[in-house]
């Protein structure tokens, strides 16, 4: 086939591949969005038209005369077709999902939380959340800064690209869990990738690994090893620190959470470490003792409603670091110099995060004082947005709300199934009804506090 | 996701980055100046092939303050030992200094055949993630 007829095949298929991926975004439906996802649909749109006028551009300059002249460089810039199209395959994972996560379909209410408590701290005060929903179960598998990244980098060789939303974030979470509340505390390890990233940390913790890495004696190591090994402590720190993260946001809703979808209480937390994360019995150590030993601790709040996941995070206490090993049997010198440089960091992330959200945690005093009334109030089956507390009435913040309804879900629900007629303790049915009812009691009085009557505040 | 599925997102991000660099090449090797962010960029990766292994590469990390990928690291390095190192990295200096016009010219198409070939195994490997991915 002609070489110039070849390309403008490629170019067209191309095109048209781009026109279809972009096809959700523009298409007009009954749904209805929130206004970050409806921004990352117009971001999606403006960067899928600029990419198909520079793939027909460069159509165009592929001609029979450059062949001609200079056939190898026709070839290299051919090659750029592939580059494009490699890059829409990735864009393509993240637009139908953000389709299908349209209001009904996502925990609003929680989200919103969230982002409101997240804009008090300097530098989020625009921060926003688009959500996109995934097949897959495991929250911690989402690459929630790579769209951005992917976009900033299309745009370097696109002419006329649009330059992603300023503090605009993608969250994704599996779609079977999208009406859920407790089990989608865990979206706030996605924000935490999002301040990662933001507060370029990466850059923070380059330095002291760096000197930390240069003690070992690794004369074997060749360039790709040095950055192979640093690459994993890195990626770890980074895992550690969305947890911290999500805790400092959220509360220990989100080490309930995190506990309840690898069901830890029921299989042994792992102690080994995978290319991409520390080991679940590690990062259930490190929330604990952020939760029992920050200068002001949840952990006696906590023992309100001792549950048996607050015995397993006490028991991850007493894990040494010599327990944990990286999972792969073979792993040789890269991985064990990686796993004692990150035992060596593994305060930086707490630092990190310190300076975000200062020294004392603000939630734990009214969680405290409020918790009991919260948990009162769901035993009846009321919205507790409202509460009166020794006559004088009280909003409760998100995070006691979220926290004293999961402490309520793992310790109380007994409360309420003996007050209902012909529902026994016994009945996993009930007991699962109810628990839902309890999800959507709380996602009411989310609604409420983050609400101003009938005005959402954050705009979703 | 999965390891791989990071992975592959590494190498893309790679191979966008290298067809970037190769952009701003062109303008180059027709005989237009060097711009500024493009000379910061070449000065950067010809360190890169100055350090050897071990203690002066990973100081070298430590005051750039930022560490590149597995992935980014060991496709330079595939890509450096075929075009070879020294002519590399006579092609950056050439480009970099105040050589004669037509000298700068071939060097920019000498690097942009470089960038090309960094492109290329990066889609490669891209491709490869790919179809582990979906099995």
């Amino acid at each position: 086939m002609d070489p110039v007829d070849a390309v403008r095949h490629d170019a067209s298929s191309l095109y048209k591949f781009i026109d279809s991926v972009i096809l959700p975004c523009a298409l007009k439906t009954h749904f209805s969005y929130t206004s970050p996802s409806l921004e990352f649909f117009e971001f999606i749109s403006k960067l899928g038209l600029a990419t198909m006028r520079h793939v027909a551009d460069l159509s165009r300059e592929l001609d029979s005369s450059l062949f001609a002249a200079n056939p190898v460089d026709f070839k290299l810039r051919a090659q750029e077709l592939a580059t494009l199209r490699y890059s829409w395959f990735d864009l393509h994972e993240y637009v139908k999902p953000a389709a299908d996560a349209h209001t009904l379909e996502s925990p609003v209410a929680l989200v919103s939380a969230m982002t409101a408590r997240l804009r008090n701290l300097a530098g989020f005060e625009s921060a926003r959340f688009a959500i996109v929903h995934t097949s897959d179960l495991n929250y911690f598998q989402l690459q929630s800064n790579y769209v951005r990244q992917l976009a900033l980098k299309i745009s370097m060789i696109v002419a006329g690209a649009p330059a992603f939303p300023v503090d605009l974030a993608i969250v994704g979470l599996p779609y079977s869990q999208s009406r859920a509340i407790f089990l989608n505390t865990l979206l706030a390890h996605e924000m935490g990738h999002f301040s990662f990233q933001k507060k370029d940390e990466r850059r923070r913790f380059s330095g002291p690994l760096a000197t930390i890495f240069g003690k070992y004696p690794v004369t074997g190591f060749s360039n790709p090893d040095v950055a192979r090994c640093l690459g994993l402590v890195l990626r770890w720190l980074e895992e550690v620190y969305c947890d911290l993260f999500a805790l400092r946001l959220a509360g220990p809703a989100f080490a309930y959470a995190f506990i309840e979808l690898f069901a830890l209480t029921r299989s042994r937390p792992s102690v080994e470490f995978s290319a991409s994360h520390p080991a679940d019995a590690l990062r259930l150590r490190e929330q604990t003792r952020l939760l029992q030993t920050s200068s002001d601790p949840w952990w006696p709040s906590m023992q309100i409603t001792p549950n048996h996941y607050t015995d397993l995070l006490s028991e991850t206490l007493t894990r040494g670091d010599s327990e944990f090993s990286y999972k792969n049997a073979a792993g040789g010198d890269v991985e064990q110099v990686a796993l004692a440089c990150f035992f060596e960091m593994l305060d930086e992330p707490r630092r990190a995060l310190q300076d975000i959200f200062g020294e004392f945690d603000p939630e734990v005093r009214p969680f405290s004082d409020q918790c009991k009334a919260v948990m009162d109030y769901l035993s009846f089956g009321v919205v507790p947005s409202r509460l009166i507390i020794d006559e004088a009435a009280i909003t409760p913040s998100e995070t006691t709300l979220l926290n004293a309804a999961y402490g309520f879900y793992l310790n109380d629900m007994n409360s309420l199934l003996d007050r209902l007629s012909k529902v026994d303790r016994d009945c996993i049915q009930c007991r699962a009804y109810w628990a839902e009812r309890i999800e959507m009691l709380i996602a009411k009085a989310l609604e409420d506090v983050t609400t101003d009557g009938y005005t959402l505040k954050i705009p979703y | 996701m999965t390891d791989t599925s990071e992975s592959g997102s590494r190498y893309l991000s790679l191979a966008l980055s290298a067809r970037s660099v190769m952009a701003s090449l062109r303008p180059v090797a027709n005989g237009a100046p060097v711009a500024p962010e493009l000379d910061r960029s070449l000065h950067e990766l010809l360190k890169e092939l100055q350090w050897g292994t071990e203690g002066s590469y990973v100081n070298h990390l430590g005051t750039s303050g930022s560490i590149p990928s597995f992935e980014e690291v060991s496709t330079f390095v595939d890509i450096t030992r075929q075009f070879g190192a020294q002519n590399l990295r006579m092609a950056f200096e050439t480009l970099l200094g105040d050589g004669a016009t037509r000298e700068q010219d071939k060097s920019a198409w000498q690097l942009i055949e470089f960038f090309g070939a960094v492109e290329s195994q990066a889609l490669d490997q891209y491709a490869s993630c790919l179809q582990a991915r979906m099995g």
